[in-house]
């Protein structure tokens, strides 16, 4: 950490209260910014306002920051909201849910938090938010970054912001390239030489980058509306405006709260998925294989390769396949999350039978919250685990039953599965990562999860160079 | 503003709750506070009190009798009829106020409120009742 840095952020005091070790561990790149104090849930003493720090030697601990779990006592999260909130009235304050039923998100920011994430499918939202809030904390020496598409930044043209890379191994941004700097061809081969697919913009940026970014797609397409960056960010924030957003109220959702949230999804998937230029069809494929994980990444991404195979191969329907890929693993929030933050590939079978009550579950939810969709689209859904070879789950449907859409679906869900960052692997060239996924699918020596034609198909869109 | 010596009562089924409303009161200068777990103990408080409650703070959504109960009980009765009452909603019940404002409250406040915000209610009552 920079000096600077380092004075900058030994002055902010971060609580956690009631987080358990999985919350704790996906946040703690951000305590290495903060004195931190950890404790549980003890509503009387924190409305007491005495928290001792431990590390200054039992000295008054005031919070400039609070990450609040969820509660296991009968108070509701409302209450608790409301008690933090009095007792510490200028804290930015977040909350982090695990139980899908407590997580209402309007209702949380409404009694006091600043926000609330549903964990773990908003862990990455959530560490976004905690860094925004650090960034404001420190006057703009911590800072937050979001990924941006490589596709978006023009050789020649000089650059709208500073941009950073980051470096997996120590967890940490590097700056790269100052704002006004031409980038170059030269700039462009450093990164490819380092297997660097990603870069970041500072969140401040993001307007300027934004408006460079569309500039330059403008300039290959005069009627394009946004750049891929801007289409992913906002997706990215939509998908969980309503995906997370669906959860409030528990069941009692109206049919026609049901139906507007079927239909903002259905304009999200036309505005950002389906309405871009033909030309960028190899582009987009190739600038999201590794990427990071971040909130609904997995949902988003089988959304969008799903309906980018389905026009590159003209097989079943753009529309649906996207819809469907958004909606595919909603029933994950009811799995427990020991299992869903674990690797398919590590799952023992006590495991496996619990994540495969997934896609009930996905059903179960859309059900309770009212998404009601079209016959096409649940087929997608419900069909996703369904194999080639018949060794799927949950109905180990033969193929001939199995939708276009669902093989869609499922191939890009693999397809996501297997070109995905993984943490303490090196990076990999688009090359390498193609490989990847035609041994995971043809030669795994296992199941035939799709038809290998389709497969053969999906690697035939980039000819070995 | 209230005379610091104005006998309050604070009512809520939450002690924690209860507990920072009775510390923003006594943080604006109130010095005479006495508090109540639900309206039930609340009504017989405000009735065996040797010194008249001179401002009543009720939490609205309690077990029992709840704040908006318990401001009817004490509109009804001749003895209170002037009392000031302010009753403490959440966010939830802000769509119901109209209800209480028929019942004759003389205030209501959102929770999470800070001292700031409870000054300015404060000084409202104060300034009608007076
Ligand atoms: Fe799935
Ligand atoms: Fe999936």
């Amino acid at each position: 950490m920079a000096r600077a840095e380092k004075i900058a952020t030994s002055s902010i005091s971060l609580l956690t209260v009631g987080l358990d070790p999985d919350e704790l561990n996906s946040l703690s790149h951000v305590f290495e910014y903060c004195r931190v104090e950890h404790i549980d849930m003890d509503l009387n003493k924190l409305a007491s306002g005495a928290i001792e720090s431990a590390a200054s030697g039992g000295g008054k601990f005031t919070p400039d920051l609070l990450i609040c779990g969820e509660s296991k006592t009968a108070v509701s999260l409302d209450e608790i909201a409301q008690t933090i909130r009095m007792t510490f009235p200028n804290a930015q304050m977040f909350c982090v849910c695990r139980n899908r039923r407590n997580y209402n998100r309007k209702a949380l920011v409404k009694n006091g938090f600043n926000d609330a994430y549903l964990f773990p499918m908003e862990a990455g939202a959530l560490r976004r938010g905690v860094f925004i809030a650090l960034n404001k904390l420190t006057n703009g020496i911590v800072k937050a970054y979001r990924p941006v598409r490589m596709a978006d930044i023009r050789v020649g043209a000089e650059l709208p912001c500073k941009i950073a890379i980051y470096l997996p191994v120590n967890h940490k941004y590097v700056h790269f390239l100052n704002e006004e700097v031409i980038f170059t061809g030269a700039h462009l081969e450093k990164l490819r030489s380092h297997r660097i697919s990603s870069v970041y913009v500072q969140v401040e940026d993001l307007p300027a980058f934004y408006d460079y970014a569309t500039a330059g797609t403008k300039q290959v397409d005069p009627a394009a509306k946004m750049s891929m960056t801007e289409r992913r960010h906002r997706l990215e924030d939509e998908t969980r405006r309503l995906l997370g957003g669906m959860f409030q109220a528990g069941g009692a959702i109206s049919i026609e709260e049901g139906q507007k949230t079927v239909e903002d999804l259905q304009s999200a998937v036309q505005r950002y998925i389906l309405d871009f230029p033909p030309h960028e069809l190899r582009f987009q494929i190739l600038s999201m294989m590794g990427e990071m994980e971040d909130s609904y990444s997995h949902v988003i991404n089988t959304a969008i390769y799903g309906a980018l195979f389905s026009i590159a191969l003209e097989v079943g329907t753009p529309a649906d396949i996207a819809l469907a890929g958004l909606l595919h693993d909603i029933g994950l929030v009811d799995v427990p999350e020991q299992v869903v933050l674990k690797p398919v590939a590590h799952h023992n079978e006590e495991d496996a039978v619990l994540y495969q009550k997934h896609v009930d579950a996905t059903v179960a939810v859309m059900k309770e919250h009212k998404l009601t969709v079209m016959g096409p689209v649940m087929k997608a859904v419900y069909q996703h685990h369904e194999y080639f070879d018949t060794s799927g789950y949950p109905a180990a449907m033969v193929k001939a039953g199995i939708s276009k859409d669902a093989q869609i679906v499922t191939l890009a869900d693999h397809f996501d599965y297997l070109t995905r960052f993984v943490q303490g692997q090196a990076a990999m060239t688009p090359e390498e990562h193609f490989e990847k996924f035609r041994l995971g699918m043809l030669e795994n020596g296992r199941n035939v999860m799709v038809d290998p034609e389709l497969v053969k198909k999906v690697l035939g869109l980039f000819p070995k160079q | 503003m209230f005379d610091p010596k104005t006998r309050v009562l604070v009512v809520d089924d939450m002690t924690t709750m209860r507990k920072l409303v009775m510390k923003i009161c006594t943080d604006l200068g109130l010095t005479d506070i006495t508090e109540a777990a639900d309206g039930e103990k609340a009504w017989a408080l405000i009735n065996t009190e040797i010194k008249p409650i001179g401002l009543v703070i009720s939490d609205w959504n309690m077990p029992h009798l709840t704040g908006l109960d318990l401001l009817k009980r004490v509109r009804a009765d001749a003895r209170h009829k002037a009392m000031p009452f302010l009753l403490v909603t959440a966010e939830a019940e802000a769509a119901q106020v109209s209800e209480a404002v028929k019942a004759g409250v003389d205030n209501y406040i959102v929770k999470p409120f800070n001292a700031q915000t409870l000054t300015e209610k404060l000084e409202a009552i104060h300034k009608k009742r007076s």
